[in-house]
């Protein structure tokens, strides 16, 4: 069954239908919400707010990018939880290497303790280069380099035209380059790239 | 011309910075592409931003993708939750709605009632009311210019019954040498009976004076009734007493003066079943073009204050009912 009948079957009230959908897209639509909220917890509550709001909302989908659409609403219940909690995040590098709750959510185990540690690190210190950036860049910045949707993908999932997002990928990106360069993340990049 | 080429390239290098990430993402249109490559050929400024950009845009792709912690699918009583939320969604539309109406309806309502202020006070219920065109001509203000008002010719008849009508012949002729009469009301007003005038109220009592003299009287009365006209016209010149000194003087022994002043004044209180003329030129004019919806809408003048208080209190209601179902909608 395509995309276009599993709405039309879950706007019908078909759960079976949605919860098809919601197996396509529920990894892309957690990530999104970690990476802009950087607390597990408050990811999955909005990952699960976001697809019983989307569930209920079906009725006013007009149709076009249905993972758009999804991705619109958890990043909406972001924004909702970032003026909730009036959280500005800002995770030390130790923190984020010592939390081991972080190293079960990596995804590759098959690289050497060497690797992994620079791997950590990396992220870790990624992270909180988004972390630093206000939250719309930071959306923009995940949906872009993380995810890899196309600027009209993101336009319509954050709700904005498209020379805004080019204009806040712009300046999100030189924000988090200028936070890298300060925290000298990008020379072991550099080697690690050139090397791998 | 050192300071012009050194603003153009820096609006020029500018330019190319802000193109940087577009150009990553192959997003710059052709033309400006090509002029941001002849900019970075020479600008190693911009190479090397370009260089940490692009870094940092692998950097970020570089980004391992967080495991799940849980499923996120949906249990089966979220159809139940579903139907609800569209039953409570449309609910809500219907209440949004309705708030929007019994809104614009007290709207309607007290912006009405505010109008209908402007209009008489006293809808106009009864007949028999005389009245003078030289209302038109005299100023309000004036005590001896004055109007007058509902001499009914039944009243008219009786007092001639009763034999006063030698005595009110004396009045008249007082009032002929009283200084109160003004010049110009004779030509001006000629008295004409039994022709009320829609669209018009009754003066206040407080303004009531007639200027009248007795040969105005007769010519407004016409041939046809002298003597109705000639005790018309001494029941009018009682008139005058009440607001002159002078015209008092002037009629020290009729019984029937404070009667026959009264009854006029009375009946241009009752007025006729179609407003009466205003009394002075500062008033409104006899509307010749009153809509005749008016005076039906006047009669619904007392229910607009109650119908306001039950409006306002739906109004609120609705309000509250809207915002309870918006909350519980979502």
């Amino acid at each position: 069954m395509d995309e276009h009948a599993l709405v039309s079957a879950a706007r019908r009230g078909d759960v079976q239908a949605f919860n098809t959908l919601i197996l396509q897209y529920q990894t892309m639509v957690f990530n999104v919400a970690f990476r802009i909220l950087h607390d597990e917890d408050a990811a999955s509550d909005a990952t699960q707010e976001a697809f019983i709001s989307a569930f209920r909302a079906l009725h006013s989908f007009r149709g076009g990018s249905f993972k758009a659409w999804v991705l619109r609403i958890v990043v909406n219940a972001c924004y909702d939880q970032l003026r909730k909690t009036k959280r500005q995040p800002t995770s030390s590098l130790d923190d984020m290497l010592m939390d081991p709750d972080h190293s079960d959510l990596l995804d590759d185990h098959s690289e050497t303790p060497e690797e992994y540690v620079m791997r950590g690190a990396l992220s870790a210190a990624i992270q909180a280069g988004l972390d630093s950036l206000p939250p719309d860049q930071r959306a923009v910045i995940v949906l872009s380099d993380v995810q890899e949707l196309s600027y009209e993908e993101i336009a319509q999932a954050t709700g904005v035209s498209l020379g805004t997002v080019k204009s806040r990928l712009s300046r999100g990106r030189a924000r988090m380059r200028d936070y890298l360069l300060r925290r000298r993340e990008l020379e072991p990049m550099r080697h690690r790239l050139s090397s791998g | 011309m050192i300071d012009f080429i050194k603003r153009w390239t820096s609006s020029e290098h500018e330019r190319a910075r802000q193109d940087l990430s577009a150009y990553i993402d192959g997003r710059l249109p052709a033309t400006s592409r090509a002029r941001l490559e002849k900019h970075l050929q020479g600008c190693s400024e911009c190479r090397a931003e370009l260089a940490s950009l692009q870094e940092t845009v692998d950097l970020l792709h570089a980004l391992p993708t967080v495991k799940l912690p849980r499923s996120f699918l949906l249990p089966a009583s979220q159809a139940v939750a579903q139907r609800q939320t569209r039953r409570v969604r449309l609910g809500y539309s219907y209440l949004q709605a309705a708030t929007a109406a019994a809104t614009a309806l007290l709207i309607l309502v007290v912006s009405g009632e505010a109008l209908l202020r402007y209009q008489p006070a006293q809808p106009p219920e009864a007949s028999g009311v005389v009245e003078t065109e030289a209302t038109a001509a005299a100023p309000y203000a004036e005590p001896a210019t004055g109007v007058l008002s509902a001499v009914p010719e039944a009243s008219v008849e009786s007092l001639s019954a009763e034999g006063e009508t030698p005595a009110l012949a004396q009045q008249v002729e007082s009032v002929q040498a009283a200084p109160v009469s003004s010049p110009q009301a004779p030509e001006a007003s000629p008295l004409r009976a039994g022709s009320p005038s829609p669209g018009s109220i009754p003066p206040p009592s407080g303004t009531l004076g007639s200027t009248q003299t007795p040969e105005v009287a007769k010519s407004g009365f016409g041939a046809g009734a002298p003597a109705n006209a000639e005790t018309a016209t001494a029941v009018s010149t009682d008139l005058v007493q009440t607001p002159t000194a002078s015209a008092a003087e002037a009629t020290p022994a009729t019984d029937a003066a404070p009667a026959a002043s009264s009854t006029p004044l009375r009946l241009a209180a009752v007025a006729s079943p179609q407003p009466v003329s205003t009394t002075g030129p500062d008033r409104m004019e006899p509307a010749l073009g009153t809509p005749t919806w008016l005076p039906s809408l006047l009669m619904l003048r007392p229910y607009m204050r109650g119908a306001q208080r039950v409006l306002a209190v739906l109004v609120a209601a609705l309000m509250a009912l809207t915002l309870w179902l918006r909350r519980r909608a979502g």
